[in-house]
């Protein structure tokens, strides 16, 4: 028999993953070859927007690194506030229902108006949280501390994201199999032994998947810190992706924010795969 | 241009709507920058004895922007309105990327635009050398560092929207920046409706002379006409009667001084005619002296011979988002103003080598002959 016109069912997916996929990389490669910036047009200026990007911008680089502290932090708190909720409402609790849609409720919000949100709570001659805050002769600077500023934009992800851990974290845990809890419950095994020996260990898998999952999307922290600080005070909050939305789309550099964008892609997938290397080696040993 | 409608409109926003002499925009819209004051503070007797004991000095609409520090920080963190909340010196647009870069000009034209150094407020012309590193622009940073001491709580995040809600709310004594803020002050549900003033921007008791290389101890101010909304037909438009008709009748008389009442709206006054103090007093409720000080505040900035427009060259977002990047770092304490600049001098001077040197330059000059009152 000729299967050939299987070929043609190919066709649709290839379709849609060359428009929306394999497309705008070679678009974005080609991009960053050029000097496409308000002025000048598509045109060629070979490898130097990257030889700029590697020798004349640190700001980049610091870029990077601050966005590395940023999303790691988030995405342990993510996970272990995540794990902790989903590990309570596993049992079974009063409410059990309630609390499960609950704690998705931030999830289901929108980033940018929930961030407009936290931006009032945090004001610090306006918001509330200074105005109780001031009660106890507390003024804490949430958004104009270079160093507190950053944990206000993690508090703010940390709020919005958890959701999602927590629902991976729980389905996770729902689908476990009964037979080793049983067996542990039979030798007497403690919660907490039964946590560390049987519960974690099972939920390895699906820990290093939600992590990574959740690294991804951590990695792209634009909007939390566009509403929040703008990326200040000074560049204390300036994340890649921010910087990559200032030259490109504030200062119309778009050749330059094409080799930005492409160089954080491929430390992204270099720096995760190496991760999830890591994660599997540490949380799967046998 | 032969309209009466057209003929109203200031020399200064023909200037911003057209490019070498020739106009290719409908203004719609009048912005520059001055000062505005909480009046029923700096007027007020009691007050004026007050800081005169504690500080020797008058309280007095401030003509220099050390006497704009001085008066800020005494007025600062506390209650001075009676209203049982703390109120604080300036709301300022400080928030990196938000229009920050018009706020730190605003307070550079007094110390850098030198009327007896024509060629170049933000590049000398000729060299392409930018001057937002020289000391009179430094001073100007310095300045606006030390404002970080008396804006209110978390104002170095202040953008434009804050600006506007904290000055026009009542809880800074100044502000500096768009109508916006003053406007919001004056509407009928504000608690400081005819309780504010205004001014032209502060001054400087010394400016920078950068083609001797040294200070003058001599009084300056300028003025700084910040754009203004101007909107066009586009070429290929097959409607392009009905389009421009749409324009008419959004900016017609009527709609326009509708317009001029709102606050956050933006619009505001283009027209010699917006000059007319009456506008202000019959139509929006606003007491006489305040409506008079308003309009020459205005009025007075066109006969100005020592005015600074918006940078417009090749590049432009990334000059102003280089000045953002640079001043924020030194309000958050990050460099100090001079390294600060040293960097924003730098990264203008790969700018300018990015885009081609007689492409800026060739840009550049059409701003500098109106800066030089030769357009």
């Amino acid at each position: 028999m000729n299967f050939k016109h299987k070929y043609i069912f190919l066709f649709p997916g290839l379709f849609v993953l060359i428009g929306i996929l394999i497309f705008p990389i070679i678009f974005v490669v080609r991009l960053s070859l050029s000097g496409w910036n308000s002025y000048n047009g598509l045109n060629f200026i070979g490898l130097e927007n990257y030889i700029r990007l590697f020798t004349d911008d640190p700001r980049f680089w610091e870029s990077f690194f601050r966005l590395s502290f940023l999303s790691v932090t988030t995405v342990v708190l993510q996970y272990v506030i995540g794990f902790a909720l989903a590990h309570m409402v596993w049992k079974e609790i009063k409410f059990q229902r309630f609390f499960r849609v609950l704690f998705l409720i931030p999830m289901m919000t929108t980033p940018v108006i929930m961030t407009v949100i936290w931006r009032t709570f945090f004001h610090e001659s306006l918001g509330p949280v200074n105005d109780i805050l001031g009660n106890f002769g507390l003024s804490p600077k949430w958004l104009t501390d270079p160093t507190l500023a950053k944990f206000t934009v993690i508090i703010v992800e940390v709020w919005q994201w958890t959701p999602f851990m927590f629902l991976l974290l729980l389905a996770g845990l729902l689908s476990l199999p009964k037979e080793p809890f049983l067996a542990a419950a039979i030798d007497g095994a403690s919660p907490i032994r039964k946590f560390i020996y049987v519960t974690f260990p099972l939920m390895a898998p699906i820990s290093i998947g939600a992590i990574i999952i959740r690294l991804i999307e951590a990695s792209k922290i634009m909007d939390t810190v566009y509403v929040l600080t703008s990326g200040g005070p000074g560049t204390s909050t300036e994340t890649s992706s921010f910087y990559i939305f200032i030259k490109g789309l504030r200062e119309f550099q778009m050749g330059y924010a094409a080799s930005m964008s492409f160089t954080y892609l491929i430390i992204m997938i270099i720096s995760l795969t190496v991760i999830a290397k890591v994660l599997t080696k540490l949380l799967l040993k046998d | 241009m032969n309209t009466k409608e057209m003929k109203d409109v200031t020399k200064s926003h023909v200037g911003v709507s057209s490019w070498d002499g020739t106009m290719y925009q409908y203004p719609v819209d009048g912005d520059r920058h001055y000062l505005k004051y909480r009046k029923d503070v700096i007027d007020n007797p009691e007050m004026q004895k007050k800081y005169k004991a504690d500080t020797g000095k008058e309280l007095k609409v401030p003509t220099t922007w050390k006497e704009y520090g001085e008066m800020a920080k005494y007025f600062n963190g506390w209650d001075w309105d009676g209203d049982g909340e703390k109120e604080y010196g300036s709301a300022e647009v400080m928030k990196k990327d938000d229009l920050m870069f018009a706020a730190f000009f605003s307070r550079s034209v007094a110390y850098a635009k030198n009327p007896r150094t024509p060629g170049g407020f933000f590049f000398d012309l000729e060299t392409m050398k930018p001057n937002v590193n020289n000391p009179g622009f430094v001073e100007a940073l310095t300045d606006w560092v030390e404002a970080t001491k008396y804006v209110p709580p978390g104002g170095i995040n202040f953008g434009l929207g804050d600006e506007i809600g904290s000055f026009g709310g009542g809880q800074t004594l100044f502000s500096f920046s768009w109508d916006d803020a003053f406007i919001a002050a004056m509407q009928d549900d504000s608690p400081i409706k005819n309780k504010v003033g205004t001014a032209p921007l502060p001054g400087a008791d010394k400016v920078w002379n950068r083609v001797t290389g040294k200070w003058e101890n001599q009084y300056n101010q300028a003025p700084y006409i910040v754009w203004g909304w101007a909107v066009g037909v586009a070429k290929k438009s097959k409607v392009q009667e009905m389009a421009f008709d749409y324009l008419c009748f959004f900016s017609n008389g009527a709609n326009h001084q509708a317009d001029l009442a709102i606050g956050n709206f933006g619009v505001n006054p283009f027209k010699n005619s917006d000059f007319d103090p009456n506008l202000y007093i019959d139509t929006m409720g606003w007491d006489k002296e305040i409506a008079e000080s308003y309009t020459k505040t205005l009025k007075d900035m066109e006969k100005s011979k020592n005015r600074v427009f918006p940078l417009r060259v090749r590049g432009v977002f990334e000059f102003t988002s280089a000045v953002a990047t640079g001043t924020s770092k030194a309000l958050a304490g990050q460099l100090s103003p001079q390294e600060a600049l040293d960097e924003v001098a730098k990264e203008w001077e790969a700018i300018v080598k990015r885009v081609g040197k007689s492409a800026v330059q060739e840009d550049y000059a059409v701003g500098v002959k109106m800066e030089d009152n030769k357009l």
